[in-house]
C-alpha cells in the first residue's frame, strides 16, 4: 500500500466509476428516453387541439400539483442525507431518512388517489377527451413509478440498516442505485407538473 | 449438457423475428396496423379486398408464435442454473412464456375467421377484427410477468460470477414497465393508447423486440459459459456426476 498516490478527486488517480451499476443506468434513461417519447407525443397533440387542452388544464389545481413537487423534491432531500449517513456508516439514523422519504412517496400517492378520484367523480376519465387522456396516462405511469420506487426504498432501507457492518460489503453501489432511480422519478415529476398543470 | 441443442432453442428468439416480419408485415400487411376508428364498413371491405394476403401472411407468423417455445425453455434452463435445484422464477417464466404461442395463434385465427366468409355483416366482420387486435396488441399480461420474474432473477443471482450480466436484469424489468400500456387500449378507438397508437402499439413493438435480442444475446453467452464449465468432453452426454454446476 505504501508508495501510491492517495487519490483525491482532484488528482484524477481514481478510476472513473459510476455510481449505482451500469445496468441500473439502462434503466433510467432508457426509461427517460420513452417519457422523453411521450412527452413529445403529448406536444404534438397538444398543438392540434389547442383550445381543449387549455380549457381542460383550467380543471386541474396547480396548489395540489405544488404540494406532489414538494413533497416529491424533499423526500430526494431525505434520501440524498440517507447516502450521506450510509456512507460514514450511522444505521441508525440513515433508516430513518429513508422512513422519511418513503413517507413523502406514500403521501403523494395517497394525495393523487384522491385527486383521481375526485375527477372520475366529477365524469372526468382517461377517455373524456385528449388532455385528461394524458392527464391520466402520465401521471399514471409516473405514480407507477412511484410505487415501484417505494418497493425499491424499502429495499434501501434494509441496506440503510447494515450501513458500515461488515454485512453491508460492496453493496454501496445498490443504495446508490436504489437512490438514483428515486431521484429520477422527481425529475420526471418536475417535467410532468409544468407540461400538465403549468404550460398554457 | 447439451449446447447445441440449447443454442439452437435460442436462435428460435431471432428466427421468430425473422417470420413475423415477413408473414405479418411483409405479406399480411398489417403494419402498420389499421384503425380501430374505421368504420364497420371500412374494415370489412378490408379483409373482403385483402382476405387473401391476410391469410396467407397469419398462417406463416403462426409459426412465429411456435417459435416462441424453444426460445422461452432456452432462457429458463439458463436461468435455472441462478436457482439450482428448486428453480421457482425460471420455471414461471417456462409456464408463462409457453402461453406465447397461443397469444399469437388464437387472435390470428379471429383475423382469418373475419376474411373466411365475405358476405358476413359489416358489424361481424368488425367484431372479429376487434376480437384478434385488442389481444394481440393487448395481451401484454404474461409478458410482463416473464419479464418481472426474469429481471428478478438475474438481479438476484448470487454466484461470484452471476449466470447472466447484471444490465440484463434491469433491461428486462425496463421493458416489462413499458409494455403496461398496451393493456389500456381497451379503452380507445384512436388515439395513442389505440391498439395502433403511438404508445400501445409502437413503444410495445420496440420494445418487445429489444427485449426479444437483448436477452438472446445474453443467454447465448450464458450457454458458452455453461459449456466450459463442463469442458469439452462433457457434450458427448452424461457423465453420471451431476454437480451443483449441473443444476
Amino acid at each position: 500500500m505504501t508508495g501510491l498516490a492517495t487519490p483525491s478527486a482532484l488528482s484524477g488517480n481514481r478510476p472513473p466509476r459510476v455510481p449505482g451499476e451500469p445496468g441500473m443506468w439502462l434503466f433510467i434513461l432508457g426509461d427517460l428516453l420513452v417519457f422523453a417519447y411521450v412527452f413529445a407525443v403529448f406536444l404534438v397533440y397538444r398543438a392540434d387541439h389547442a383550445e381543449i387542452f387549455a380549457s381542460s388544464q383550467r380543471n386541474l389545481s396547480v396548489g395540489v400539483g405544488v404540494i406532489y413537487t414538494l413533497l416529491l423534491l424533499t423526500s430526494s432531500m431525505f434520501i440524498v442525507g440517507a447516502m450521506s449517513l450510509m456512507r460514514v456508516g450511522d444505521r441508525e439514523r440513515a433508516p430513518r431518512y429513508v422512513l422519511m422519504a418513503m413517507a413523502c412517496g406514500m403521501a403523494f400517492a395517497v394525495i393523487k388517489v384522491f385527486e383521481y378520484s375526485g375527477k372520475v367523480h366529477a365524469g372526468i376519465t382517461l377517455n373524456t377527451n385528449d388532455f385528461y387522456l394524458f392527464y391520466f396516462f402520465l401521471t399514471g405511469m409516473h405514480l407507477a413509478h412511484v410505487l415501484l420506487g417505494l418497493a425499491i426504498l424499502t429495499a434501501m432501507w434494509f441496506l440503510a440498516r447494515r450501513a458500515g457492518t461488515p454485512s453491508m460489503g460492496n453493496k454501496m453501489r445498490y443504495a446508490e442505485g436504489f437512490a438514483c432511480f428515486w431521484h429520477m422519478v422527481d425529475q420526471l415529476w418536475l417535467i410532468i407538473f409544468p407540461l400538465l398543470y403549468l404550460l398554457h | 449438457m447439451n449446447a447445441r441443442s440449447q443454442r439452437l432453442c435460442a436462435w428460435c428468439g431471432p428466427a421468430l423475428a425473422v417470420v413475423f416480419f415477413i408473414g405479418f408485415w411483409m405479406i399480411a400487411r398489417f403494419i402498420p396496423p389499421p384503425s380501430p376508428a374505421q368504420s364497420a364498413a371500412e374494415t370489412a371491405n378490408m379483409y373482403r379486398e385483402h382476405g387473401f394476403r391476410i391469410r396467407l401472411g397469419l398462417e406463416i407468423t403462426m409459426w412465429a408464435g411456435v417459435l416462441c417455445t424453444p426460445w422461452v425453455i432456452a432462457l429458463g434452463l439458463q436461468m435455472k442454473r441462478i436457482e439450482g435445484r428448486w428453480a421457482p422464477l425460471a420455471l414461471t417464466q417456462i409456464g408463462l412464456g409457453v402461453l406465447l404461442p397461443l397469444e399469437f395463434i388464437i387472435p390470428f385465427y379471429f383475423f382469418m375467421t373475419a376474411a373466411y366468409r365475405k358476405g358476413r355483416s359489416d358489424e361481424s366482420i368488425q367484431m372479429l377484427n376487434d376480437l384478434g387486435w385488442l389481444p394481440f396488441d393487448g395481451l401484454i399480461f404474461t409478458l410482463i410477468g416473464q419479464c418481472v420474474v426474469v429481471g428478478i432473477a438475474i438481479l438476484s443471482d448470487k454466484h461470484e460470477k452471476p449466470i447472466f450480466p447484471r444490465w440484463a436484469g434491469y433491461m428486462s424489468l425496463w421493458c416489462g414497465l413499458l409494455m403496461l400500456p398496451p393493456g389500456l387500449n381497451v379503452f380507445f378507438t384512436r388515439g395513442p393508447l389505440a391498439w395502433n397508437g403511438a404508445i400501445s402499439w409502437w413503444v410495445l413493438l420496440a420494445v418487445f423486440f429489444v427485449w426479444l435480442f437483448g436477452l438472446t444475446y445474453v443467454v447465448l453467452q450464458a450457454i458458452n459459459d455453461h459449456e466450459k464449465e463442463y469442458g469439452a468432453g462433457a457434450l458427448e452426454g452424461n457423465r453420471g456426476h451431476a454437480g451443483a454446476a449441473d443444476l
